[in-house]
C-alpha cells in the first residue's frame, strides 16, 4: 500500500521548494468494483484501482493548480502547479489554506465487506434483485447495477494539515420496464450507504417492478391545482437543491442564487427545518473532515422555517466573513468546491399517520423527478417522470404525460403534513412530505 | 503522424490484446489514452482557477461466454496492464456464469492513424493568452449593463492521445484535440435574478475559441440575462409553439436521439423497437447524426471501438431508417458498427452514443413561422434535457421564451419545461425553417459524459405541454 501522507509530505515539500508559499495535496487511492444488467441477465462486470494528486499551490496570493491520475508523477505535479501560480493573476479573495482543525473522527464510514466485495457476490446480488423485479406483472426488461468502492483520502498541506481516511460506499438500483400491449411504463429504485447489510437487492427488485407494473395503469391529468405528497425517493432535487445548490456559500456569495440576501427570512413553513451534517455516524455524505481537511459539522440551513446558514469551504467563508462549514468538496482533479454532506429534514410538529397524509381528495404522488429548480430564480418546473394520482385518500392509477411548476420557497411553506417514517435516499434523509398546492400541467 | 516535441512512446497494445485472446477471450479490446487539459475560470474578474493535468491509463474489454469484463488502470505501467488483461477476463468469465445466451462479437477489423488539424496547438499557445481571452469576455459581458451581477467565464482545451486494438485485428492510433469556451452570466435586480449560457466549442485548438461569435458571447449572454429580468411565469398546458435552433436541437437529441441508440432498443427499452420502416413524423422531417462534419464538437474519424465514423439518417421524410451501433449491438443485430462506439475516457467501456445530431433544414423562414401562431409560445436556449425511453416521454428545459398572440412576440417568459411523447411529437412538426444551427454540449447516459453537438433549424410544433406555473 502506498502511504498517502508520506507522498503528501514530499509532495508539499516539493513545491515549496519550487517557490511555493503555501501548498496542499488532495491524494486518492483506491478500488471500485461494478456489476451491470441489461434485459435481467449480467452484461459487464468492471473493476478499477483509482489514483489520482491534485495540488493546490500558493505564489505571491496567486494560486495554481495541477493533477495527475498516476502517483508517480506526484512530484512533477507539484512543480507544474507552482509553474501554474507563477503564471496566474493574484487573488485578492484568496485569504490562505486553513489551519489545520480538530477533527474527531466520524464512526461508520468504512466496511470491510464492501472494501472486500468480489464481483462474483456482486453478480448474486444482482441476481436475487432482477429475479425480484422480474416476478411482477407486465414486466419485460430489468436493468440495473450494483457497485461498491473504497477509497482512502489524505489531504496534506504546508500549514500542518495531515489527515487520511478509509471511506466505503456501495450502492444498488433497478431499472425496470413494462409493458401490456400498446401500454409501457417504467419504474426505478435504489440502496446505498457505506454498509453492504444496507443493500436490500430483493426490496429494490421488487419495488421497481411493482411500480412498473402499477404504472401500466396511468391516465391523463387535467391541468390544475393540486396537493402533492413527495417521495423520500426523490428529495434530491429538493431539499438536496436548497442545500447543495441555492444555499452554497460560492452561489450566495456570487448572487447566482435565489437565496442570496435571505437570512433570517422565512422560506419554509414554521414545522420545517432542514441541516446538513457531515457527522452522522454511517451517512453515506458523511466524513470526519472535508475536502480541504477542515472538521465537518452540522449545520442548520433552515430552522423551523427560517434561514439560517449557508455552506461554505475557506475561500467563502473567508470572502463573506464567517467560518468555514467543512463543506468543501473535492476530486483530485479540481480545485475544492462547496458541497453537502447529509441534507436532512425534520418536521416533528407535522408528522401525521400515512393514513392522514394521503387523505385528499384528489392528489398527485410524486415518485420520482429528474429535473432540478432554477438557481437564479427558484421556480422548479419539471415532468412528472413516475407518479400517481390520489382520489379520496387512495392512491388509485399512475399518471402519464403530466408536468409541475412551483417555486421552491412556496413549496416549502406549503408543506402542511409530513410521514413518520424517514427514508435516507443518496444523500438525502426525509420522510414522505405533502405540499398544499403545485400546479400540475396535463396533455388538456 | 506529424513528430510533436512531445512525442513519446506509446504502449504495445497490440500485446496486450494477444494475451488476453491467449487467456480464452473471445473477443478483446485495449484502449489506451493520454489525456492533457488545461482549465481556466474566471469569475467577476478574477482568475479563479489555473488547471492543467494529465489523466492516462487503460481501459480493457474481454468478452467471454456473452458477458463483458473491463478493468482499468491509471498509469501508464505496461506490466501493470498485463495484469489488468488478465483481470478484465477473470471478470468476464465471473459474469458469465449468470448469462443464459451468447453472441459471436463479429465485424471488420478497421486500422488507421487520424490526427486533429488545430491551426493553433493549445500546447503552443502561451496561458497568458488564454487568460487574456477569458479576461476579455468577462470585460464585454460586464460593459452591458449594470445589472449584470455575476460573470462566469471557463475554458478548456483537452488533448487525447490514443492508441486502440482488438482480437478483430483493429489497430488506430489518433490524437483528438477539443477546445470549448462558456459563459454564464446572472442578472440582478429589485429582488429578482436571472441567467444565461452561452458556449462554443469544436475539434481544433484555441481558433475555436477565436471567431466572432466565441469573441461575442459574453456580450450575448449578458443582454440575454438581464432581458430575462422582465419575464413572466411560463404558462401551464398544451400549446402551439416555435422552437429556436438550440432549444429543438436538445429536443431531437433528447426526444428522438437516444430512443435510436441500439443498446436501448437491445435492453428493451425503447419505444422505438421494431419500427424501422415506421411513419414516426410528417415528411418534412429529416434527422441525422454525422460525426464526421468538419471542427464540431461531437466530430470524430475513428470512435473509441476504432471503427470509421459516418453519417447516419436516422429519420428520412418522416420514416425512421436506422439506429446507431457500436461492435456490440451491430454483432447482436446481424449488422455492422455505425461509428457510435463511444467511452469519455479509458476508464469507461464504449457504449452506444450520438454525435453530431441534427434536424436537416427545411423552406420556411422564421418570420413565416409566427404569422401562423395566433396563439402560443416561442420557446428559446435549452438548458438540459432528458428522456424516459422506455415510456417514450421526454422533458426538455428551455432557458426562457415569449409568448406569441397573432404573430407577435407580447410578453417575455421565464425558465420552462416542456414535456410530450416520442412517438407523437415528430408527428406534430407542421415546419421546419431553413436556418440549421449547431450547438456544443455534452451528453449523459450510464455515468458516461461525451461531448456532442446538437442541432435544428426553428421548428413549428402543433402541439407540446409547457408545465409552467400559472
Amino acid at each position: 500500500m502506498v502511504d498517502l501522507l508520506s507522498v503528501g509530505e514530499d509532495v508539499v515539500r516539493r513545491a515549496a521548494s519550487e517557490g511555493a508559499e503555501e501548498a496542499e495535496a488532495f491524494l486518492v487511492t483506491g478500488r471500485r468494483i461494478s456489476v451491470e444488467v441489461e434485459k435481467g441477465e449480467v452484461k459487464t462486470a468492471r473493476s478499477e484501482i483509482l489514483s489520482g494528486i491534485g495540488v493546490r499551490s500558493v505564489v505571491q496570493g496567486k494560486v495554481g493548480f495541477a493533477y495527475a491520475t498516476s502517483l508517480s508523477d506526484a512530484l512533477d505535479v507539484a512543480v507544474k502547479s507552482v509553474k501554474n501560480a507563477l503564471a496566474s493573476k493574484p487573488d485578492p479573495h484568496f485569504k490562505g489554506l486553513p489551519e489545520p482543525g480538530r477533527v474527531s473522527p466520524v464512526e461508520g464510514l468504512f466496511d470491510p465487506r464492501v472494501a472486500d466485495l468480489d464481483v462474483a457476490e456482486a453478480v448474486e446480488f444482482i441476481g436475487e434483485m432482477v429475479s425480484a423485479a422480474s416476478s411482477k406483472a407486465g414486466v419485460v426488461s430489468v436493468g440495473g447495477a450494483m457497485s461498491a468502492s473504497s477509497q482512502e483520502v489524505a489531504v496534506v498541506s504546508s500549514r500542518g494539515v495531515s489527515l487520511s481516511e478509509k471511506r466505503t460506499s456501495t450502492s444498488l438500483y433497478a431499472f425496470v420496464a413494462a409493458r401490456d400491449g400498446e401500454k409501457s411504463s417504467s419504474g426505478f429504485e435504489v440502496n446505498s450507504g457505506r454498509f453492504l447489510g444496507e443493500i436490500n437487492p430483493s426490496w429494490v427488485g421488487s419495488q421497481a417492478g411493482e411500480l412498473a407494473s402499477t404504472l401500466l395503469e396511468a391516465v391523463r391529468i387535467e391541468t390544475g391545482t393540486y396537493p402533492m405528497v413527495i417521495d423520500p425517493l426523490t428529495m434530491r432535487p429538493f431539499i438536496g437543491f436548497l442545500v447543495s445548490a441555492a444555499a452554497n456559500g460560492e452561489n450566495v456569495m456570487y448572487g447566482r442564487s435565489f437565496l442570496a440576501g435571505k437570512i433570517g427570512q422565512t422560506v419554509a413553513s414554521e414545522g420545517v427545518t432542514i441541516l446538513d451534517d457531515g457527522t452522522l455516524a454511517g451517512g453515506e455524505g458523511s466524513a470526519s473532515f472535508d475536502g480541504e481537511g477542515v472538521p465537518t459539522r452540522r449545520t442548520p440551513i433552515v430552522e423551523r422555517g427560517v434561514l439560517r446558514n449557508y455552506i461554505h469551504n475557506t475561500y467563502t467563508a473567508g470572502r463573506m466573513g464567517v467560518e468555514s462549514t467543512g463543506n468543501a468538496s473535492r476530486s483530485f482533479d479540481s480545485l475544492p468546491g462547496v458541497g453537502s454532506h447529509n441534507v436532512i429534514l425534520e418536521a416533528p410538529d407535522l408528522e401525521v399517520s400515512n393514513e392522514d397524509l394521503f387523505d385528499l381528495k384528489r392528489g398527485v404522488l410524486l415518485k420520482l423527478t429528474e429535473d432540478r429548480p432554477n438557481l437564479a430564480n427558484g421556480e422548479f418546473s419539471g415532468m412528472v417522470y413516475m407518479g400517481f394520482l390520489i382520489e379520496n385518500g387512495e392512491v388509485t392509477t399512475g399518471i402519464r404525460e403530466a408536468s409541475f411548476g412551483i417555486h421552491l420557497v412556496d413549496l416549502l411553506r406549503g408543506i402542511d403534513a409530513v410521514g413518520r417514517e424517514k427514508r435516507a435516499v443518496m444523500g438525502t434523509i426525509s420522510p414522505p412530505v405533502r405540499v398544499r398546492e403545485v400546479r400540475v400541467a396535463g396533455p388538456s | 503522424m506529424r513528430s510533436h516535441p512531445q512525442a513519446r512512446v506509446m504502449p504495445d497494445v497490440e500485446r496486450l490484446v494477444e494475451r488476453a485472446e491467449s487467456l480464452g477471450a473471445e473477443f478483446a479490446e485495449v484502449r489506451w489514452q493520454r489525456v492533457e487539459s488545461t482549465r481556466l475560470v474566471v469569475v467577476d474578474g478574477t482568475l479563479r482557477e489555473l488547471n492543467t493535468g494529465v489523466r492516462e491509463g487503460f481501459g480493457i474489454r474481454a468478452f467471454v461466454g456473452g458477458a463483458w469484463g473491463f478493468s482499468t488502470l491509471h498509469g501508464g505501467d505496461e506490466s501493470a496492464a498485463m495484469r489488468a488483461v488478465e483481470e478484465a477476463v477473470r471478470l468476464a468469465s465471473a459474469a458469465s456464469k449468470l448469462k443464459s445466451e451468447s453472441f459471436k462479437m463479429g465485424g471488420e477489423p478497421s486500422s488507421g492513424t487520424w490526427e486533429t488539424r488545430a491551426r493553433m496547438d493549445p500546447r503552443e499557445v502561451d496561458i497568458s493568452q488564454k487568460i487574456d481571452f477569458t479576461m476579455e469576455l468577462n470585460d464585454s459581458a460586464r460593459a452591458v449593463d449594470q445589472r449584470v451581477k455575476n460573470v462566469n467565464v471557463a475554458y478548456v482545451d483537452t488533448v487525447s492521445e490514443e492508441r486502440i486494438a482488438n482480437t478483430l485485428g483493429t489497430r488506430v492510433s489518433q490524437e483528438i484535440v477539443r477546445t470549448r469556451a462558456a459563459v454564464q452570466i446572472f442578472a440582478h435586480e429589485a429582488g429578482t435574478t436571472e441567467r444565461a449560457f452561452e458556449s462554443v466549442g469544436g475539434l481544433g485548438g484555441f481558433e475555436v475559441v477565436q471567431t466572432d461569435k466565441a469573441l461575442a458571447m459574453g456580450e450575448e449572454a449578458a443582454r440575454r440575462a438581464v432581458d430575462l429580468l422582465s419575464a413572466k411565469s411560463a404558462p401551464a398546458g398544451p400549446f402551439k409553439a416555435i422552437l429556436d435552433p438550440k432549444l429543438a436541437g436538445v429536443f431531437i437529441h433528447e426526444a428522438f436521439g437516444h430512443a435510436c441508440e441500439a443498446d436501448e432498443v437491445l435492453a428493451k427499452m425503447s419505444i422505438l423497437e421494431g419500427r424501422i420502416g415506421e411513419r414516426v413524423g410528417r415528411e418534412i422531417v429529416n434527422v441525422s447524426d454525422d460525426p464526421t462534419l468538419p471542427g464540431l464538437y461531437g466530430s470524430y474519424a475513428f470512435d473509441s471501438e476504432g471503427s470509421r465514423a459516418r453519417k447516419k439518417h436516422l429519420v428520412r421524410e418522416g420514416v425512421l431508417t436506422s439506429f446507431m451501433h457500436n461492435l456490440e449491438t451491430a454483432s447482436r443485430m446481424g449488422t455492422v458498427s455505425t461509428g457510435n462506439g463511444r467511452a469519455t475516457d479509458y476508464s469507461h467501456p464504449p457504449i452506444v452514443r450520438m454525435s453530431n445530431t441534427f434536424i436537416e433544414p427545411g423552406d420556411w423562414g422564421v418570420e413565416e413561422m409566427f404569422a401562423e401562431v395566433r396563439d402560443g409560445i416561442y420557446a428559446a436556449g435549452s438548458l438540459y434535457g432528458y428522456t424516459d425511453p422506455a415510456k417514450g416521454e421526454f422533458v426538455f428545459k428551455a432557458e426562457g421564451g415569449w409568448r406569441i398572440k397573432n404573430g407577435e412576440r407580447v410578453e417575455r417568459l421565464r425558465e420552462v419545461a416542456i414535456t410530450g411523447t416520442i412517438l407523437e411529437i415528430l408527428h406534430n412538426i407542421s415546419a421546419v425553417g431553413r436556418d440549421l444551427q449547431y450547438d456544443p454540449g455534452h451528453c449523459g447516459k450510464f455515468g458516461q459524459w461525451v461531448p456532442v453537438t446538437t442541432g435544428s433549424p426553428h421548428i413549428l410544433v402543433e402541439r407540446v405541454v409547457f408545465g409552467g406555473m400559472r
